[in-house]
């Protein structure tokens, strides 16, 4: 037994009770002896006994109670738990058609079956029927249009079964807590379930073969039988059967369900040379990058984009010429006019070019589909989330790659009668022409997406301000709400406007050109409201300057620039000194923000009101420097310290006047001071009272009271000049 | 390719950028300002930028206007950026300045004050950019900095009244007290960072969210800020002031007269202080 055990492991020659009687003939007794004093253990599966390593694990008493358990359970459960089935491709026919199909594969006993849905990768199911009754499942009406479904009902299972039964008990015994403590049982169990496994794949290919097996391809009744014989060649027939609009992609890279990273990229730029550059050579593109190889494989052979004419350069997408292809574009076309009733999700055109018969690759969808809604995006409306998007973007294709369900597409077929009228007043109005090489004229989403592309690029103030006529803000209001293209234009728009709304049915709208007049002012009032603003406020600031022109400011405010100033004046005179700019309006929105501490293109009417206040103070505050320092400059080239004093009279009337220091003058006018101060503290007792007597003197000497004909704001900038200043200073002395 | 020079400033819409492309506008029209759009800015953030353009007399170029946060919260399936996967970095800040220079040869000017030289901000490595920095060349510091945003009229941000740097208005480097900030000045933003937690994207249009829980990281709950939600965060609110109050003391303690600014700069509470993203900071 020890030298068979050695010499072969469960094969022909081994260490079985018949084997080991032709060796001894009492050799039954002897087996009985040795298994009984644990010195031997028997292999009931493999028929094999084996030299006993010793262990305190009754091992086969274990297994065993595995056995027992397991027993009970449907084939169907322990197959599922003790083997994976891996998928299957369909050889010849994704051979043929340059495309891998790709079934799943599972073992079923009955039940009602659901094949792949459309947004599954694989191409459709195959079930192993492992049941104790042959059951052959009928699908509904719905389903037989889904992925194929395959069914293998083998003559019999009962071997399969028993195997897969002692795989499990193996299983679940090396699972036992006694037994993950112990080597020599893991060891000897772990021999049996390589064995058990042996038997298992032996009773699985028998089971499924082409001579014990029956093939179906699943209907609504009781299945057809796949003549092609098993596997790979029933699953081929199969798909024969189901995709019979197999599209050529023509390049491997696209044509999967996943795409490598460089595929992905390579995809992403040629969706965005046919979203941009479809007017272009080879759409822009250069090299002989991946993405050249997608889109002479799947755009140029196809001829899903062409030349518009063989003289021009532009191009255009367009039903394809390739055979193989032209199924798939009517299956997507018939999708797109489902979509005149009512908004059609994107995933539903999506699966209809997944399922059969097309069973397209889920990463050739997207170009598909793009190139489908660039073909008709004159009468095509797409929605994300429910918005409506006047324009297909890179962006929006990027985003619609990744999450198909977030859009909807609407057909807004040509329009007739009376709204056919509108749109050419409009078109005309609003100088829309029909995409180039296209003989349709512009119709709804063309008038549409022109308008709210105006509405867009309008600034906060002007879709803020009420200071607009009554019609405008209400047309503006809908421009800014209009979710549905029709409604706006037929709707909301005219009723804005004080017209009729332009209804279905009606054959003619005696106001069409009056309205599309109307539409046009509102764009120019809206598209010329910011301009506005900036005028007035340069003419506001010019008026309040008494200046005629920008430079004239320029010029003054310059002058100043690099004297000394308060902090708070300081910015506004460097807006105003601001010559580095272009234009007028430029220059006004720079003071303006500095005025209102917000730019204009973000006011409110408030902030309107508020500059309109705050200017001319500013400006006159201006003025005052501009005044005290030229005639600073008249007196003395250097530098000088200013200041502003204000006295307040008993009476409540206050008194401002701007003093200056020369600072040439400044020690000599020091002394002079020090030395009154000296003097006075003999009189007033202290330097501090000397200082404020002083001062008080002073303020009354130089700075009288008018007679109440000067407050604060008539103020005028009459100075008093340094020698003026020196001179009163030494009288005291 | 054109071989002519490009001279161009970076506004994060934070005040060194801002001053700094106020004081390189006297240095020529061939000046290129630009900022790279996330679409989650503050409101504060876009005002003030637009005060900015309005200042300069100039656009600022405004990139990835059209590929947001919410673009590639979509294309992503609802995958949240974090310190350790900063595809929000990358894809909306670094990516755009570099398709937007292409291979022109051109100058960047970097806003790095001269009292923080050791800072690191976005420094391209492409060789056809070369990367100057005027404030250190200069000497201008934080002083200098404000000085020139006051000059110009323009002041400070407004969001500095409550936070210290400018980003998104979900950026995960905020510390605990700025986003109590945020649910009071943006409550809006707030719910709205709530919910892209959740992975949903609110308003996503007319017919309401676009929400990702079943396909982005499931069964793993990502968190804005470390160690609990948002939800978590704003019922601690008075415990996070109290402690962020305490560590703002702490802070001013070391240094005398120190601008509040500063102060809440270099407030240390619970956070994590992970250099934050200097590339949307700076």
């Amino acid at each position: 037994m020890a030298l068979l055990n050695l010499v072969s492991m469960s094969g022909v020659v081994r260490a079985s009770r018949e084997i080991l009687r032709i060796v001894d003939d009492g050799a039954d007794a002897t087996l009985a002896e040795l298994e009984d004093g644990g010195l031997i253990t028997y292999r009931e599966f493999a028929d094999e006994y084996r030299v006993w390593h010793g262990t305190d694990v009754d091992v086969r008493r274990v297994v065993d109670a595995s056995r027992q358990q397991v027993e009970r359970l449907p084939p169907v459960e322990v197959l599922s738990s003790v083997h994976e089935p891996q998928p299957m491709v369909a050889a010849r026919h994704s051979s043929q058609h340059d495309m891998l199909r790709v079934f799943s594969v599972r073992y079923y006993d009955g039940g009602p079956v659901e094949p792949p849905d459309a947004f599954s990768c694989y191409d459709g199911e195959v079930l192993l029927a492992v049941g104790n009754e042959p059951y052959i499942p009928r699908l509904d009406s719905s389903q037989v249009v889904g992925k194929p479904v395959v069914i293998a009902v083998p003559n019999d299972v009962a071997e399969l079964a028993d195997s897969a039964r002692e795989v499990r008990a193996v299983l679940d015994a090396l699972a036992d807590p006694a037994v993950v403590e112990d080597r020599v049982a893991r060891r000897e169990l772990g021999e049996r379930l390589v064995s058990a496994r042996t038997a298992f794949d032996r009773a699985s290919a028998d089971a499924f073969s082409a001579a014990s097996c029956s093939w179906l391809l699943l209907d609504n009744d009781r299945g057809t039988e796949l003549q092609a014989g098993r596997g790979s060649a029933a699953l081929s027939e199969a798909c024969d059967a189901a995709y019979r609009c197999t599209p050529a992609v023509g390049n491997e890279m696209l044509n999967r369900t996943d795409l490598t990273a460089q595929g992905s990229k390579a995809r992403r730029l040629l969706l965005e040379g046919m979203i941009e550059r479809s007017d272009e050579r080879d759409l822009g593109l250069v090299g002989h990058g991946p993405e050249m190889a997608m889109y002479r494989a799947f755009l140029q052979r196809t001829q899903l984009h062409v030349k518009a004419s063989a003289s021009a350069s532009a191009g255009a997408f367009r039903e394809p010429t390739d055979e193989s292809l032209l199924a798939a574009w009517k299956v997507m076309h018939e999708a797109f006019n489902r979509s005149k009733a009512r908004r059609l999700n994107l995933r539903d055109v999506y699966a209809a070019l997944l399922l059969p018969p097309v069973g397209m690759k889920a990463a050739v969808v997207p170009v598909f589909v793009t190139a489908g809604l660039l073909a008709v995006s004159d009468s095509i409306a797409i929605y994300e989330h429910g918005t409506f998007k006047p324009l297909l973007t890179p962006e929006m294709s990027e985003r619609m790659v990744r999450n198909p369900g977030h859009f909807d597409i609407k057909h807004f077929a040509n329009t007739s009668g009376a709204r056919s009228e509108v749109v050419r007043e409009l078109a005309e109005r609003l100088n829309v022409r029909p995409a180039r090489g296209k003989r349709r004229v512009a119709n709804v989403l063309a008038i549409v997406g022109r308008l709210v592309s105006r509405i867009r690029q309008l600034d906060n103030y002007t879709l803020r301000t009420s200071e607009l006529p009554e019609a405008t803000r209400r047309a503006r209001q809908a421009l800014l709400d209009a979710v549905e293209p029709d409604e706006l234009l037929f709707s909301a728009l005219p009723e804005a406007l004080g017209f009729k709304s332009v209804t279905t049915g009606a054959k003619s709208y005696s106001a069409a050109e009056a309205y599309a007049d109307a539409v046009g002012q509102v764009l120019d009032v809206l598209e010329n409201c910011y301009e506005r603003l900036l005028d007035d406020l340069k003419k506001l600031l010019l008026d309040a300057s008494a200046e005629s022109n920008r430079l004239a400011v320029c010029r003054q405010a310059a002058a100043l620039e690099d004297e000394v100033l308060d902090p708070d004046v300081r910015a506004f005179v460097y807006a105003l000194a601001n010559d580095s700019v272009d234009s007028d309006a430029d220059w006004i929105k720079g003071i303006a923000t500095v005025v209102a501490k917000k730019a204009p293109a973000e006011w409110t009417d408030d902030d309107r009101s508020r500059f309109q206040r705050e200017l001319p103070e500013q400006v006159a505050a201006f003025q005052r420097l501009r005044a005290l320092h030229t005639q600073n400059r008249a007196h003395s080239p250097g530098a000088f310290d200013a200041l502003r004093v204000t006295i307040t009279r008993p009476n409540g009337r206050e008194h401002i006047r701007l003093v200056s220091v020369d600072q040439a003058h400044r020690d000599r006018l020091s002394d002079a001071l020090d030395r009154v101060v000296e003097e006075l503290a003999t009189v007033t007792g202290s330097a501090q009272r000397s200082n404020q007597a002083l001062l008080a003197l002073l303020s009354e000497r130089l700075l009288p009271d008018p007679g109440g004909d000067q407050g604060f704001d008539a103020f005028s900038p009459a100075l008093f000049t340094n020698d003026e200043l020196v001179g009163q200073v030494a009288s005291h002395v | 390719m054109s071989e002519a020079l490009r001279h161009i400033c970076g506004i994060s819409g934070g005040k060194d950028s801002s001053a700094l492309a106020v004081y390189l506008r006297g240095e020529g029209p061939q000046m290129e300002y630009f900022f790279c759009d996330t679409g989650a800015e503050l409101p504060e953030t876009y005002e003030y930028l637009t005060r900015l353009e309005a200042i300069l007399g100039k656009p600022i170029a405004t990139l990835n206007a059209s590929r947001g946060f919410d673009h590639w919260f979509e294309v992503f399936r609802g995958a949240l950026p974090s310190p350790q996967m900063r595809w929000c970095t990358k894809n909306m800040k670094i990516k755009p300045i570099e398709e937007w220079i292409g291979d022109d040869p051109a100058v960047s000017y970097v806003a790095i004050r001269a009292d923080e030289a050791n800072r690191k901000g976005y420094v391209s490595t492409k060789p056809n950019i070369e990367t100057r920095f005027p404030f250190i060349e200069d000497g201008i510091d934080h002083d200098g900095v404000m000085r020139i945003l006051h000059d110009a009229g323009i002041g400070l941000p407004d969001y500095y009244e409550w936070r210290t740097r400018s980003g998104c208005y979900f950026c995960f480097y905020q510390r605990k007290a700025e986003w109590i900030g945020l649910s009071e000045r943006h409550p809006e933003l707030f719910e709205r960072a709530v919910a892209i937690e959740q992975k949903v994207l609110q308003d996503a249009g007319v017919d309401g969210d676009a929400d990702f829980g079943d396909q982005a990281m499931r069964g793993r709950q990502y968190t804005w800020s470390g160690g609990e939600t948002l939800l978590q965060l704003r019922s601690r609110r008075e415990q996070i002031l109290e402690r962020h109050e305490a560590s703002m003391a702490r802070s001013a303690k070391t240094r005398a007269n120190v601008p509040l600014i500063e102060a809440l700069a270099d407030a240390f509470d619970e956070d994590d202080d992970t250099l934050p993203c200097t590339v949307c900071a700076l």
